[in-house]
């Protein structure tokens, strides 16, 4: 693979030896060339819009008269500013505009910047009053943003997409294999994410009790003429229902690189042939129902864990086994049992009405609630998901008062 | 105005030329959009809210002048190319505009490298020309078209892979 990656390291290298291209043509020559195109549309448009100027201007006076007289019946104060307004629009027409480009473009300069005064003006009460809430606000954002920075292991797809990272995610399981636990790394942007599949030995292991066997006896060879990853898999080496079920696991490695499906191939090159699965060329990635709790490691550490539902499960069903626990293992329900909840199905958009005789706080434990659900509901295909009936705007990173999305990346580390 | 369009021209006019060269291949035909770009720029002035940069915000119209341009040209098919034929590719050369100077005076794997973007498709063009010959990062090179990161490095993935692989046909000097 290393002989890829460098074959990779000279393409880019020679790109970036690719040479400026120098333009013949002088500012002034542009300038002069754009300066005719923009006054030849200018007169374009005023021959062809005559008729318009006159009604609009009609009906532009018309709509400030309206608004000056509903002014006035209101308190002095807000008159002023209207005022200040209208003159801002007096002197705005005087700027007529000439047959000159230059001029053109200067009304155009003219009209942007005046658009930064308006904004820039506000009421001054105004502008103290909102000053405070934004102090009171930020101080509450600080509270929670710490405690988000401190325990938040998922990422949606927008938010990753906010730093110049790559993502990869190796799966293992906790030590009684019912639970899938997906691990996040992140990559400098430079390394292709690809080739750690087969240097999976760098990241996967980190903590002691997980099984760790996911990562062997296949390798990526590289992409078919599709775009698609190719897996070399030792077929000898899966002769189990548990050990396919750990194979397709693994290959969700390139589903959070953005692929549907993957080649799959035997060592000769031929489609693999599995005692359950049967003969198998593609493997297509699918959404299956799960719902995730959380494990608690040796260390103290807590990490989303994914278990796999029947298909007939229903979204209500799953969020109601949130609240319960585990036979084995140290797996905490990320529910308290006395919160209650319906939900309403919108498309992609799911709607959480809690019901609740508890008082919910801004807490680590309401914001585990709120992404084991965010996290189930992906798996049964929702994009989002709507809390409602919830006596708070934001808990953590999450805004309360519109749908949040679904995260793409979980046990980010 | 002069002076903002001076300021504009002096900062990125060498970016947005060269961007728009490698993607049309053309130099004529550049200056012409790079013309159009400008013209585009100066009439929208006054709604740029400034919520991108000036310069994502002239790359993202230049990339939309170059869209414009293909299609008109019809070269769209062309551009979304079968399976790379060396001796077709070269008699096709033969017949576009002349190379420039700036790559004619470069090794032969710059020129080779400079043949081969003809097989990568448009959008693998203008994120390889962003990422790698203008060195902007994943993130300006995706608000520039207006993707998400993600598809910036799947597309810049499988760029570098389609030019591998014309790269080594041209250099085992066989078609497939």
């Amino acid at each position: 693979m290393s002989k890829h990656h460098n074959d990779d390291d000279s393409i880019k290298k020679l790109l970036s030896e690719m040479p400026q291209i120098k333009d013949d043509r002088s500012f002034e020559e542009y300038y002069e060339q754009i300066s005719k195109e923009i006054n030849k549309n200018s007169i374009q448009t005023k021959k062809k819009k005559g008729w318009l100027l006159p009604i609009l201007t009609s009906a532009a006076a018309l709509f400030l008269f309206v608004i000056i007289g509903l002014q006035f019946i209101n308190s002095d104060e807000t008159t002023d500013g209207v005022f200040q307004l209208s003159e801002d629009n007096e002197n705005e027409t005087e700027d007529k505009p000439t047959d000159q480009g230059d001029e053109d473009m200067e009304m155009a300069e003219s009209n942007h910047i005046d658009d930064g005064d308006e904004e820039s003006s506000p009421n001054i009460e105004e502008s103290e009053v909102e000053e405070e809430v934004e102090v009171e606000k930020e101080s509450e954002q600080d509270e929670a943003n710490t405690m988000n920075s401190l325990d938040t292991r998922v990422l949606t797809e927008d938010q990753a997409n906010e730093q110049d990272t790559n993502y990869i995610t190796y799966t293992e399981s906790e030590p009684e294999s019912q639970f899938f636990i997906p691990l996040t790394y992140m990559l400098p942007s430079e390394e292709d994410p690809h080739v750690f599949f087969n240097e999976s030995e760098q990241f996967v292991g980190q903590i002691d009790e997980f099984n760790q066997q996911f990562y062997q006896n296949m390798t990526f060879v590289g992409m078919n003429h599709e775009s698609e990853p190719v897996i070399q898999v030792e077929e000898d080496n899966f002769q189990g229902a548990a050990t396919e079920m750990y194979l397709f696991e693994a290959l969700r490695f390139f589903e959070t690189l953005g692929y549907e499906s993957v080649e799959l191939q035997d060592q000769e090159g031929e489609s693999l042939d599995l005692p359950h699965a049967g003969s198998i060329e593609e493997y297509t990635f699918k959404e299956q129902k799960a719902l995730y709790k959380l494990y608690q490691s040796n260390t103290g550490d807590s990490y989303w864990g994914k278990k796999y539902l029947e298909q007939n499960t229903t979204i209500i069903d799953a969020l109601n086994e949130l609240k319960n626990e585990e036979e084995f293992g140290p797996i905490e329900p990320p529910i308290p049992g006395d919160i209650n909840f319906e939900i309403i199905e919108q498309g992609e958009l799911l709607e959480v009405i809690l019901e609740s005789e508890l008082e919910l706080g801004n807490n680590l434990s309401t914001q585990r609630m709120i992404e084991s659900i965010l996290l189930t509901a992906k798996t049964f295909g929702f994009r989002e998901v709507q809390f409602l009936n919830i006596e708070m705007d934001s808990v953590g990173p999450y805004d309360l008062t519109n749908p949040i999305e679904v995260p793409k990346y979980i046990n980010v580390r | 105005m002069k002076e903002s369009f001076q300021e504009l021209y002096e900062e990125y006019h060498h970016d947005l030329f060269s961007f728009i060269f490698y993607m049309v291949k053309d130099k004529p035909t550049t200056e012409d959009l790079v013309q159009e770009v400008y013209i585009r720029v100066l009439k929208s002035f006054d709604t740029f809210k400034g919520q991108s940069s000036r310069k994502t915000w002239l790359f993202s119209i230049a990339r939309h002048v170059t869209i414009d341009f293909f299609r008109k040209q019809g070269r769209r098919n062309k551009q979304t190319a079968q399976r790379f034929d060396f001796d077709e590719h070269v008699n096709l050369l033969k017949d576009q505009s002349p190379t420039p100077y700036e790559i004619a005076e470069k090794s032969e794997e710059i020129q080779l490298m400079y043949q081969c973007l003809d097989h990568c498709t448009e959008d693998q063009r203008a994120v390889i020309i962003l990422r790698y010959i203008q060195q902007m990062s994943i993130k300006e090179t995706a608000d520039i078209l207006s993707w998400t990161t993600s598809k910036v490095k799947t597309t810049q993935h499988r760029a570098i892979l389609s030019l591998k692989e014309q790269m080594l046909q041209y250099k085992g000097g066989h078609t497939e």
